[in-house]
Order: structure tokens, then sequence, then C-alpha cells
């Protein structure tokens, strides 16, 4: 892909992120240059990308971080079960990689991407790796915490 | 409303399930169940023969779009909305040729939810 394309997809994929997080809680999210999730346990949704773009998205976040903005999604209250934390950011990171590829879909006029249903993963010191994709990272800061968007496309096919 | 309206939501996440009770039930609407996909939900709707179904496009086993292929076919009196975070205008063109003319964008706010639903049950 070449450099404007990346550019013009990372800009609606970071749109995405701060309209989805700001209708859903509230919440207004600002780009950072860099950051790090520096929570022990985190949680991280994968989301594969088809269409004529191949490649993936992970949202990550710290499971406190989390459990905070998945309070807020469920109006306030504390979710009925533990593992609805997992499906509720599965939910958040669907929204935000819908609205992202309705943004581009619409931009370039094809369907570019269409979204696989999200994969979730949780543990101690996470570090997710996907050797095939060239991949580039969104840093979001804001009141409920901190988030990593790492979009990922596959090297070397056509789109 | 005149009877009480029965709403299947078909959609994988717990979240829209309960975020479609909250906006719709206070309108008198009764929601009924979730399917967690397409295939679950084409069985459900013929257990439970709603009048609504809201209807996720991502989804595993069968997305929303294969689903409403068989729903507007086998269930051509229930109404559907396409209840989703994906609307780019294909999408929306390939909803509309199968009959599905109302789409609503996620995350939504309760009241417009409710007001879409309440204008496709009178047929607008």
């Amino acid at each position: 892909m070449n450099k404007d394309k990346l550019d013009t997809v990372m800009k609606y994929i970071s749109s995405a992120f701060e309209s989805v997080s700001l209708e859903l809680a509230e919440s207004e999210y600002k780009k950072a240059d860099s950051l790090s999730i520096d929570e022990e346990n985190s949680v991280a949704v994968i989301i594969g990308i088809a269409g004529t773009m191949k490649g993936r998205i992970i949202l990550h976040s710290g499971l406190k971080t989390a459990y905070g903005f998945t309070k807020i999604m469920n109006c306030g209250d504390p979710l009925d079960k533990k593992e609805d934390l997992f499906l509720y950011m599965a939910e958040f990171a669907n929204m935000i990689c819908g609205r992202s590829t309705t943004y581009i879909n619409n931009e370039f006029k094809e369907r570019k991407l269409w979204l696989t249903p999200p994969a979730i993963f949780a543990g101690k010191n996470l570090q997710l790796v996907t050797p095939t994709v060239c991949s580039e990272q969104l840093f979001f800061s804001g009141d409920k915490g901190k988030f990593i968007l790492d979009v990922g496309f596959e090297e070397g096919k056509k789109s | 409303m005149n009877k009480e309206c029965k709403v299947l939501v078909i959609d994988d996440s717990p979240f829209v399930f309960k975020a479609v009770k909250k906006a719709l039930e206070p309108e008198g609407f009764c929601v009924v169940d979730n399917a967690p996909n397409g295939q679950v939900g084409i069985e459900m709707a013929q257990q439970y023969k709603p009048d609504l179904i809201t209807l996720d496009v991502t989804m595993p086993v069968l997305d929303g779009i294969e689903a409403a292929k068989v729903l507007v076919k086998d269930f051509p009196d229930t109404k559907i909305i396409m209840l989703s975070a994906m609307g780019d205008d294909l999408l929306l063109n390939q909803a509309k040729e199968l009959g599905i003319s109302h789409f609503v964008s996620k995350p939504f706010k309760s009241d417009e939810l409710a007001k879409v639903a309440l204008k496709v049950l009178e047929g607008k």
C-alpha cells in the first residue's frame, strides 16, 4: 500500500476511535505520539480484515482500564458476569473497526475492508506479534485510561 | 402500539442485547431473546415468530447478510432493522436489495432505535 493511502486509512481509523469512544462512554480521547500499557494484566481484541486489503486491527488496553470502560458501557452498572468484560471489549473493538470500515469503503468507493468476528486474548505482560503483517500503532489517552490500536496489513498485497 | 410487539435480537454481543432491551421495552416492545449468530437467529425466528428483528452484520457461523436472505424469504411479515457498526454504501445497497431499508449505526442512542422501530412497524 502506498504511503498516502495508508495515511488516509490510519486517519479514518483514528477518527473512528475518537467518535465511538465519545458516543459510547462520553469519553474524550486524544491521540498521543506514544504510550505504553503499564498495567501488568491486559486485554487484547483482534479483528481480522478481509476484502481487497487484508490484515488485522488489535485493540489493546490494561485490564483495569477495560473494567472501567465497560462499566460505563453498561450504564454504570457492574457487569453481570466476569466474562462479559471480554465480550463488551470485543463489541467496542467491533464498533471502532466497523466505523473505520464505513469511512474507508465510502472514501475508496469499493469494499476495501470487511470484518471478521473478534477474537479476544487476556493475560499478564501480553505481547502480540503478527509476523506476516506490516503494522503501525495509534495511541489514545483519555480520562478512562489508555488504549493502543495496532493496525496491520499484509505486505505485498494488492490494495 | 395496539399489541405487544415481539422483538428478536440477532447479535453476537450481550451488550447489544441489553442496549436493545433498554431502548425498546419502555416503549412497550417485548424483547424475547438474543441469537448469537445468523443460524441460531433463523431457528429462533421460527420459534418466536417475532414482529421485528434487529440484525447485526458481522457474526460468526452465518453473517447478517446471509441470514437476511433467509429471513426475508421465510418470514415476509417480520420487519428487520439492520443494526451494525459497519454501514458503508455498498452494504446499505446490498441490504436494500434484500428489502431491508432501515439501518441503525452502532453505537446507538436508545431514543434513536425506538423511533426507528416504531416507524418500521407503522410501515413507514
